[in-house]
């Protein structure tokens, strides 16, 4: 028997006919298990043996065929459904703020070392922003910040340090806070913006507990976890609220320390002040016996310096041409 | 405060040590370098001396001299008006080359050959200080003839952010006092010369009276015609200071070298007064002491100078209190001059070299000593680390404080006079810190008392995170702005302003002439600007404070939408739809979650007709609104879409979870005929209010026109503990249009 076909059939349908003409009811195959009655015994059981192997391989050539022909039809149907994915480019749109962005990144580092988080109003009065930070009426480096006024005499929180002294006075040590939040200067050029942001620390233990080293130690684990591996300078400054004082530079991020533009050719890029709390702070605060540290960044420094930012006032102008290099 | 390495030289011996090493040690001991420049006169630039000069035969206004550069006699052509035989000049040879590039070769000027170039300041590098060529002086040391320029006029100027408590370091002498300490290198001893006259001074100036007694005063005189000098003037240059005379440029110049105090006058009668507290020289114009100085001076060849100081904090405070104007003297004197008037009255007095008179008025008042005892336990404590006592003293010595005397606990010392910033143990271990240097401090763990530290201010910046994390991830671009506005523009769209009498004093623009109402008018502007840059979809959001009329602060959240709901894809064929009421609902409930909205009564800048309220746990949390076409109009923008959220208004409360019911949903719709005015609220109160438990959710599907009715199409979820059967849903349905029909409304 030829069962080639089988074999050539190009269809399920072709095939169903193949299986009709073979094991149908009148099949072939059929036929000749009728068939077997008119035979003798013995000629009979080995006809029969015989049959039924034929029978069975037909049957499992024809079931190997379907399920050949079938994944075949699937393909082709699959082939037919065929797309071009790279006409789907999505074109999102949305990005968080680099300065948010940042803020968060500083939040979430100290909170983790359990510093609490605390807020002031931006409208502050001179004792809180001034007076109180060992900055009277009279002293010069009032000059250092052009500070906004309002009318009744209040004014534009000028650093983030007023909330230092809140804190202060509504808790008892030990403190362990960050402030973060706008602050404001009369200042608006290239490389000012009359608001800002700032992040501003404050540790406050016993007297004799807390002292420069203990600064410098989360100051360096900071910055190298913002900014990965860089070198980190403590320069001796000046702040009417610390002493002893340091501004904090860190290796410059572009050129390596090399010398570049963005550092002025220096190698260092100073990103943080900080110091020993000054005790007329204390004072005016009414704690006694206790020592502390605290320390200020700007958060557009460090958002320009993470991400890249030339223009510190883009940052400001709403613009998407900025905003979606950070989807 | 900018310096030059030969001005300090003066001070103190630099010798093998590199400007690098300079800059360095003046960073590490807290003088922060925040510039630096070398000024290198090309090479082949000599010092020529000029021969002769005659008028070019055919040029008027060029000269052809005769230079002498040592080894050569050169011809030069030279155009500058001051050139004269007998000068000394810097002469630039053939094969220098000057900066931009410019080579000087032999050239032909008006058919004269002409071998080099008699130098302006300009043109060797140096700052533009001259008018016409530069004509070399002995102030700057011995010339040689043919000797290279640069030997005299090579520099190296390094600009210092001197901190506001440091007045002491507002000179050239300051800085070099703190490289002393900071190099461990002696101060040079300066010696003094000029000529002293028989005659006293006191037979030609008269004090008339003293009342000045908050500051101190030396007073000399001098006569003679004063002759400029070179160094003065390219060394003011070179520190950027402006003078208005000649003497007036040695003032300068005696003041930025020693840091004293200096006024200088006509002889003839004086009067130190007090008027209200101010201390004022008076000679022919008034000088009031370390605030501001208005006297003029004749060249008449008969002067005074007066070397002065005044308590800083005494002067900080009577400027504040009368609030007076001052000028670079109030600067100098309020974070505290140099004290030693001598050393600054003599500076001066050697430079102008000019006869002068016996004798002085002194008129000084002691400044009192500061002695403090300092406890080497407790600068350790502060510093948190273990510097010894030898150190701790070395340390103040270098720093000229005077150890008075030691004992088992403390160093008693005094501080020296001009160090006005020193008051407390706290000041000294910041003196011993800097010298000894931060980086060999080891940084140290604190160890403290662990604590909940978490609080409600944690929680609402956490909440804001989420909220500006989940409008981002629904495409918001997240923009930040001033607290500032325009005041008349916000009274223009009729929103509140800060009350007059709470409102800014110094506003630094006009258009940020007032504390911001509402959030929304600087978005509106970022659309305009992104429009303008081409964008198509502006989705924009931002959280930040806003005022009330009282100045109440508030934080709020708000969100604009503009132009396209989608992107141009082959899907919509490159033409999306534009956004729309619904575009932003959607969005905002991403954001917050399940809100209602009402109809909202008024909104300043709102379209009158789709304008809602915001509601969120049964609370009015904010506006939502299609722009008043009038006000897109005036931004010069097309359909903008809105919303402001009031953040002190959303509850921050856990929800509470029911069982879930396993039974299948049944769903029915209804199809009403509803009059035009009747808003979708209504009629959700009227099936609302029947109360019906099966009932889970129902929600309108389809609204269209029939005229002068609508045609509302409104799904139905039923549920029950149960599975319902057709007869119990029919039921429900029956009941819910049978109260319907008793409002009017029937099934269409």
């Amino acid at each position: 028997m030829d069962l080639s076909e089988i074999k050539n059939a190009i269809s399920l349908d072709e095939l169903e006919k193949i299986r009709i003409k073979l094991l149908g009811r009148n099949g072939i195959i059929t036929q000749k298990f009728k068939e077997l009655k008119n035979l003798a015994p013995e000629e009979k059981k080995k006809v029969a043996k015989e049959l039924n192997e034929l029978k069975e391989k037909v049957t499992n050539l024809i079931a190997q065929k379907k399920a050949e022909l079938e994944e075949k039809l699937l393909e082709e149907k699959l082939k037919s459904e065929k797309i071009d994915v790279t006409l789907f480019n999505p074109k999102p749109t949305g990005a968080i703020h680099p300065i948010t962005d940042t803020m968060n990144k500083i939040i979430d580092f100290f909170t983790k070392l359990n510093f609490s988080v605390e807020e002031g109003p931006l409208v502050e009065d001179d004792f809180h922003n001034f007076e109180a930070l060992n900055l009277p009426k009279y002293h010069p480096a009032r000059d250092m910040q052009d500070t906004f006024y309002f009318k009744d005499g209040s004014l534009l929180r000028t650093h983030t340090s007023p909330v230092q002294i809140r804190t202060m006075l509504k808790q008892k040590p030990p403190i362990r806070m960050i402030s973060p939040g706008a602050v404001f200067r009369r200042d608006y050029d290239l490389t000012h913006t009359p608001m800002f942001h700032q992040v501003e620390g404050l540790v406050v233990d016993e007297k004799g507990k807390v002292s420069f080293a203990n600064l410098k130690f989360i100051l360096e684990a900071f910055l190298v976890h913002m900014f990965g591996d860089v070198k980190v300078r403590f320069r001796p400054s000046f702040f009417p609220f610390t002493e002893p004082s340091a501004e904090v530079d860190i290796s410059c991020i572009f050129c390596k320390g090399e010398g570049c533009r963005v550092c002025s050719h220096t190698g260092w890029l100073e990103v943080l002040g900080c110091g020993v709390v000054d005790p007329n702070v204390f004072k005016a605060v009414g704690y006694d016996d206790v020592s502390g540290y605290a320390f200020g960044l700007g958060v557009e420094r460090f958002a320009m310096l993470l991400n890249r930012i030339n223009d510190l006032r883009s940052m400001y102008e709403g613009d998407i041409r900025l905003m979606e290099q950070f989807k | 405060m900018i310096v030059t390495r030969r001005w300090l030289e003066e001070f103190i011996d630099l010798e093998g040590v590199s400007t690098k090493e300079i800059i360095n040690t003046l960073n590490r001991i807290g003088q922060e370098v925040e510039g630096y420049k070398k000024i290198e006169i090309p090479q082949n630039v000599v010092v020529g001396e000029v021969i002769e000069c005659h008028k070019h035969p055919n040029a008027d206004k060029l000269n052809v001299c005769r230079v002498n550069v040592g080894d050569e006699e050169l011809q030069i052509v030279c155009g500058a008006k001051n050139v004269a035989a007998g000068q000394l000049v810097p002469v630039a040879k053939t094969g220098a080359v000057l900066p931009g590039d410019f080579k000087i070769k032999k050239a032909k000027l008006r058919g004269v050959e002409s071998l080099g170039m008699i130098c302006a300041a300009r043109e060797i590098g140096l700052p533009d200080f001259h008018e016409g060529i530069l004509v070399l002086d002995n102030s700057l040391g011995e010339l040689n003839i043919g000797e290279y320029v640069g030997k005299y006029l090579n520099d190296e100027i390094i600009e210092l952010g001197v901190t506001a408590n440091r007045g002491d370091c507002f000179s050239v002498y300051g800085i070099a006092r703190e490289l002393s300490a900071g190099l461990n290198r002696n101060l040079k001893t300066l010696e003094f010369n000029f000529e002293e006259l028989p005659e006293g001074i006191g037979r030609i100036v008269n004090v008339l009276k003293n009342e000045a007694k908050k500051s101190s005063h030396l007073i000399k005189a001098f006569e003679g015609k004063v002759n400029p000098k070179l160094k003065i003037d390219y060394r003011l240059a070179l520190v950027g200071e402006e003078s208005k005379n000649i003497i007036d440029s040695y003032v300068k110049y005696a003041m930025h070298a020693t840091g004293v105090l200096l006024v200088a006058g006509n002889i003839g009668e004086c009067e130190l007064t007090n008027e209200d507290g101010v201390d004022i020289f008076k000679c022919y114009g008034k000088y009031l002491v370390g605030i501001k100085n208005d006297i003029n001076i004749e060249e008449n060849g008969k002067y005074i100078i007066n070397a002065n100081y005044i308590d800083p904090k005494y002067v900080s405070e009577i400027v504040f209190l009368k609030n007076l104007k001052t000028d670079e003297y109030f600067f100098r004197a309020s974070r505290g001059s140099e004290t030693d008037l001598e050393f600054g009255m003599n500076y001066f007095l050697n430079e102008i070299n000019l006869p002068v008179y016996g004798g002085e008025i002194d008129l000084s008042n002691d400044i009192p000593e500061k002695i403090i005892n300092v406890n080497i336990e407790e600068i350790q404590k502060i510093i948190g680390y273990e510097i010894d006592e030898k150190s701790v003293v070395e340390i103040l010595k270098k720093l000229q404080f005077e150890i008075v005397n030691i004992s088992d606990e403390n160093i008693k010392v005094k501080v020296p006079i001009f160090r006005s910033d020193i008051e407390n143990i706290q000041d000294i271990a910041e003196e011993v810190l800097r010298i000894y240097g931060i980086d060999k401090i080891q940084s140290k763990p604190l160890e403290f008392k662990e604590a909940d530290r978490t609080n409600e201010v944690m929680e609402e910046l956490e909440f804001e995170k989420e909220l500006k994390t989940k409008a981002v991830a629904t495409g918001f671009y997240e923009v930040i702005h001033f607290v500032f506005d325009n005041k008349e523009r916000l009274q223009k769209f009729g929103f509140d302003i800060v009350d007059e009498h709470l409102d800014l004093l110094n506003p630094i623009a006009n258009e940020l002439n007032t504390l911001r109402t509402t959030l929304l008018l600087q978005l509106l502007d970022d659309i305009k600007f992104n429009k303008a840059n081409g964008y198509k979809r502006i989705y924009l959001t931002t959280i930040g404070s806003v005022y009330d009329k009282n100045r109440n602060e508030y934080k709020k959240m708000a969100f604009v939408v503009n132009g396209q709901a989608d992107y141009e894809n082959p899907k919509n064929h490159g033409k999306p739809e534009r956004v729309d009421f619904k575009f932003l609902v959607d969005k905002i409930s991403q954001v917050f979650g399940d809100v209602k909205l009402e109809e909202n009564d008024f909104h300043p800048i709102a379209h009158p007709y789709q304008n809602a309220k915001i509601i969120k746990d049964g609370k009015p949390i904010g506006v939502l609104a299609k722009l008043h076409p009038k006000i897109a109009k005036e931004f010069d923008i097309d359909d903008t879409y809105f919303a402001e959220i009031d953040l002190e208004m959303l509850n921050k409360t856990r929800k509470l979870a029911e069982d879930i019911i396993k039974f299948p949903k049944v769903t029915r719709d209804l199809s009403l005929v509803v009059d035009k005015n009747m808003t979708y609220k209504e009629i959700f109160e009227i099936i609302n209010s029947l109360g019906i438990d099966e009932l889970k959710d129902f929600y309108p599907i389809d609204i269209y026109d029939l005229g002068d009715k609508n045609s509302l199409t409104i799904r139905f979820i039923l549920q029950a503990d149960k599975t319902l059967q057709e007869n119990e849903i029919n039921d429900i349905m029956e009941k819910i249009l049978k109260t319907l029909e008793e409002k009017g409304i029937k099934l269409r």
